[in-house]
């Protein structure tokens, strides 16, 4: 077999791992061999989420990553506790949905903490040296909505945009220590929080006439970004550095 | 909250001058009360008032007394 998208006992933080996208590559992870260290802040959904995997050596924590602050203590703990780093799969995300009329100080400061603030101080701190091994492969969620304005995603927009700029320099930084940092950028998921909120706050009707629409090949499944998410993690990848890779069934075409 | 404060938060959300709106005020007869509008109310209910309303409640709303009554 070839070994550059073997994904065998490398060591994978994945945030968000306790629902949708965040939870499929968790379990893709575990199927393709790799040690996943899971985390987001509710630990019954993450054991649910451990419960779905097969393999062993895979761990949670439990952290609220609007605590910008705390992390840089938490990835200390993850790493004595589990070991270094092969890669991190950022999926923590805020996807409020509200026009701009509605979209005063308080949201957006609670949206970009988690999209961008978090995310910056989380590849701040897996990136050392003493967190992460040489050829450590860094992933992001992004969103297609950071490259391409929607009504009422404003927020979800300008974070991840933010998101994908911190990657792009990031990953110019960090190449002579041969840590590559991606993204991917999607549209409509199902089975995550977004979709969950878009179909309860439009109608199934409308969110299925505009999937025919807007997303050529329909509504798309976590396990589409899980695919993408391996390969990124893998050494396969190894030439793909700053990049914002689009897995969305055609929505940015 | 008093009836007067909630016509004042619709009366912003939806950006129209004050005094526009009243009680009997059918919905459907605003030009801005379109599908961003229903949502703007989505999220300004559970900041202001915290309520959690879906869309298929605000689709239901057919007048302004509707919302106020929600806004309880």
């Amino acid at each position: 077999m070839d070994q550059r998208y073997s994904l065998a006992g490398k060591h994978i933080l994945v945030t968000g791992a306790s629902s949708g996208i965040g939870r499929a590559v968790a379990l893709r992870l575990d199927a393709l061999g790799a040690r996943v260290t899971l985390l987001a802040r509710s630990e019954e959904r993450l054991k649910e989420t451990l419960a779905c995997m097969q393999g062993g050596e895979h761990a949670f924590f439990c952290y609220d990553l609007s605590d910008v602050e705390g992390i840089e203590a938490l990835i200390k703990e993850i790493v004595a506790a589990r070991g270094k780093l092969d890669g991190m799969m950022y999926c923590a995300g805020d996807c409020l949905r509200a026009p701009l009329a509605v979209c005063k100080p308080a949201a957006v400061r609670e949206s970009m903490q988690i999209n961008y603030f978090a995310f910056v101080e989380m590849l701040r701190c897996v990136s050392k040296s003493k967190s992460c091994n040489s050829g450590a492969s860094f992933v992001a969620m992004s969103s297609d909505s950071s490259m391409k304005g929607e009504k009422c995603l404003l927020t979800l927009s300008a974070g991840k945009a933010a998101m994908n700029s911190a990657v792009r320099c990031a990953a110019k930084e960090l190449a002579p220590k041969k840590i590559r940092v991606n993204a991917i950028v999607t549209a409509f998921i199902g089975g995550t929080r977004m979709i969950g909120t878009t179909l309860e706050n439009f109608g199934e009707e409308h969110v299925h006439s505009f999937f025919a629409e807007n997303q050529p090949l329909g509504e798309g499944k976590p396990e589409y970004i899980a695919d993408a998410a391996a390969f990124l993690l893998s050494d396969a990848a190894q030439f793909i550095t700053g990049a914002i890779m689009v897995v969305d069934g055609g929505y940015l075409a | 909250m008093t009836q007067e404060k909630k016509i004042a938060l619709l009366e912003d959300m939806l950006d129209v001058d004050e005094g526009t709106l009243t009680p009997a005020t059918v919905l459907a007869d605003l030009d801005e009360w379109d599908s961003l509008a229903r949502l703007s109310l989505i999220v300004m209910m559970s900041d202001e008032c915290d309520k959690q309303v879906t869309g298929a409640d605000v689709r239901a709303y057919v007048t302004v007394q509707d919302i106020l009554t929600a806004m309880d």
